[in-house]
């Protein structure tokens, strides 16, 4: 704290310092001084909480757009329900749009226009990420739904199996497993979006970093910090997802 | 006869160059580029052709000229627009910036030539004084003095910062903020132009704006503050001023 002190008052009366006492400082006003680090610490919180209620949100919007989706491409030629086909169009839509616009012009429309009146900006921000990450979502598992062979469900249906059992207990498992290299995509995606949210005011990791920065007047520390600390959130998210892959292939050849 | 004018030509271009050079050190020769946030009336803001216009640039546009220089401005955000110079991406920063003990150590500021004091806006009918500010949400931009003293005084959670004041004041029409500390002079251009809006002035230290130039540029500090001064002196300053808070 004392050493802290002077050598900050050295830098700033332009006298020589060394490259140690110089990264000294700059470490120590960046992260320790006045506690910042509690700064960075809310930050995280605040962005695996919002990574991991968008991904909630994501997932479920996901499967329930993939699945009517799916149920509409694979009807039989010449029985197309009709209400499915409504359905379908509007989710369609949904998607379009939402591919469609940039992940920053959407935060802005819902932090400043659809939600103009709420406060609470976090729980904004992870509305708009989840349904942005449903589309994407919705079209990794729609692809995955559609790559398992026609003839399994044939197959399922032909032991006496209804439509729900058949994908539950045949179509589902297979398909998870050939997405999931592309969904933990998807998700690494998402966290790092997160970041995002600082521009309608919500106080995420980044915001975090240009606070401290502003402090400051110094902004390598703040933001080296903050991408690495993505990195190992990041690092932590593959690995897990790793295991799980690992887990569903230990099946795979016996 | 064409030896001694091509002489002459050759000779008279080499001076001509080393008139150009040897003014000021600048990052773009014979260019002045300043990090500003355009966002800041009447201080600095943008027409409708994306060119920075308000009291800063009008003062700039002056001084660069008596200097030899292009005023260009390189619009960012504030707490960006702060440490440029240092960054080596811009000559100074111009942006109402206020002088302050801790930006003194990453970068080097003219004289200061003129004197604000925080304002806090809220909408009209509100029930915000200065004594009930703790308990309120307040809106500010990132970076400034305003965010500074709002969040030291009432803490981080009472403070929410945005990239720029015009997003800071959408949020306040919207109520997602409950007013917001600016600068007064820059509070009332607002105020002219959102209707329903009031401001007050707080009691808070009054600041000197000066411009912040990059750390060592000892020459063009001295060049600028002498022809910053003459600009005072004559009231030419006091004219601008006046001139955009119309």
């Amino acid at each position: 704290m004392e050493q802290f002190v002077a050598w900050k008052a050295m830098m700033a009366a332009n006298e020589p310092t060394t490259l140690w006492q110089q990264f000294y400082v700059l470490f120590y006003q960046a992260f320790i001084e006045n506690d910042r680090w509690l700064q960075y610490l809310n930050g995280v919180v605040t962005t695996l909480y919002v990574t991991v209620l968008a991904l909630i949100l994501g997932v479920i919007l996901g499967i329930i757009v993939a699945v009517i989706r799916t149920a509409h491409d694979q009807q039989r030629p010449g029985h197309r329900n009709p209400i499915l086909g409504f359905v379908n169009g509007l989710l369609k839509i949904y998607v379009t749009v939402i591919r469609g616009t940039p992940m920053m012009v959407q935060l802005m429309i819902m932090g400043l226009v659809i939600f103009a009146s709420s406060r609470n900006f976090v729980m904004v921000g992870a509305l708009t990420l989840g349904i942005n990450s449903g589309a994407y979502t919705a079209e990794i598992i729609r692809g995955g739904l559609m790559s398992v062979d026609h003839g399994q469900m044939e197959a399922g249906r032909s032991l006496g199996m209804n439509y729900t059992d058949t994908m539950r207990f045949v179509v589902v498992p297979q398909a998870i497993k050939a997405i999931l290299p592309a969904l933990g995509n998807e998700f690494i995606v998402l966290l790092k979006d997160t970041s995002l949210i600082s521009v309608i005011g919500g106080k995420e990791l980044l915001y975090a970093a240009r606070s401290v920065a502003s402090r400051n007047y110094e902004p390598m520390y703040p933001y080296l910090g903050a991408a690495i600390i993505y990195l190992l959130l990041v690092m932590l998210f593959t690995w897990l997802l790793g295991i799980f892959e690992r887990r569903l292939r230990a099946s795979d050849r016996r | 006869m064409k030896k001694i004018l091509a002489m002459v030509l050759a000779l008279a271009l080499v001076l001509s160059v080393a008139a150009a050079t040897a003014e000021y050190k600048t990052i773009e020769e014979g260019k002045f580029i300043y990090a500003t946030s355009p966002d800041f009336p009447p201080f600095e803001s943008t027409d409708d052709n994306d060119n920075v216009i308000g009291i800063e640039p009008d003062i700039l546009a002056i001084i660069c000229g008596n200097l030899g220089l292009t005023a260009e401005p390189y619009a960012i955000d504030f707490d960006s627009a702060l440490v440029a110079p240092s960054a080596g991406k811009a000559d100074a920063v111009v942006s109402g910036v206020t002088i302050k003990e801790e930006r003194k150590s990453s970068m080097d500021f003219t004289i200061p030539y003129v004197t604000i004091v925080q304002g806090i806006v809220f909408k009209s009918g509100a029930d915000i004084t200065m004594e009930n500010l703790g308990e309120k949400m307040i809106g500010a931009q990132s970076g400034t003095t305003g965010k500074d003293l709002a969040v030291d005084n009432f803490g981080e959670e009472h403070v929410t910062s945005y990239d720029k004041y015009s997003l800071a004041f959408q949020a306040l029409q919207n109520g997602q903020v409950d007013c917001i500390i600016v600068d007064d002079m820059v509070g009332a251009a607002y105020v002219k132009q959102i209707p329903g809006l009031e401001m007050f002035q707080t009691d808070y230290t009054p600041e000197n704006f000066a411009f912040g130039f990059a750390k060592g540029n000892t020459e063009l500090l001295e060049a600028f503050n002498a022809e910053l001064q003459k600009l005072i002196d004559d009231g030419t300053i006091e004219q601008i001023i006046l001139k955009w808070n119309e």
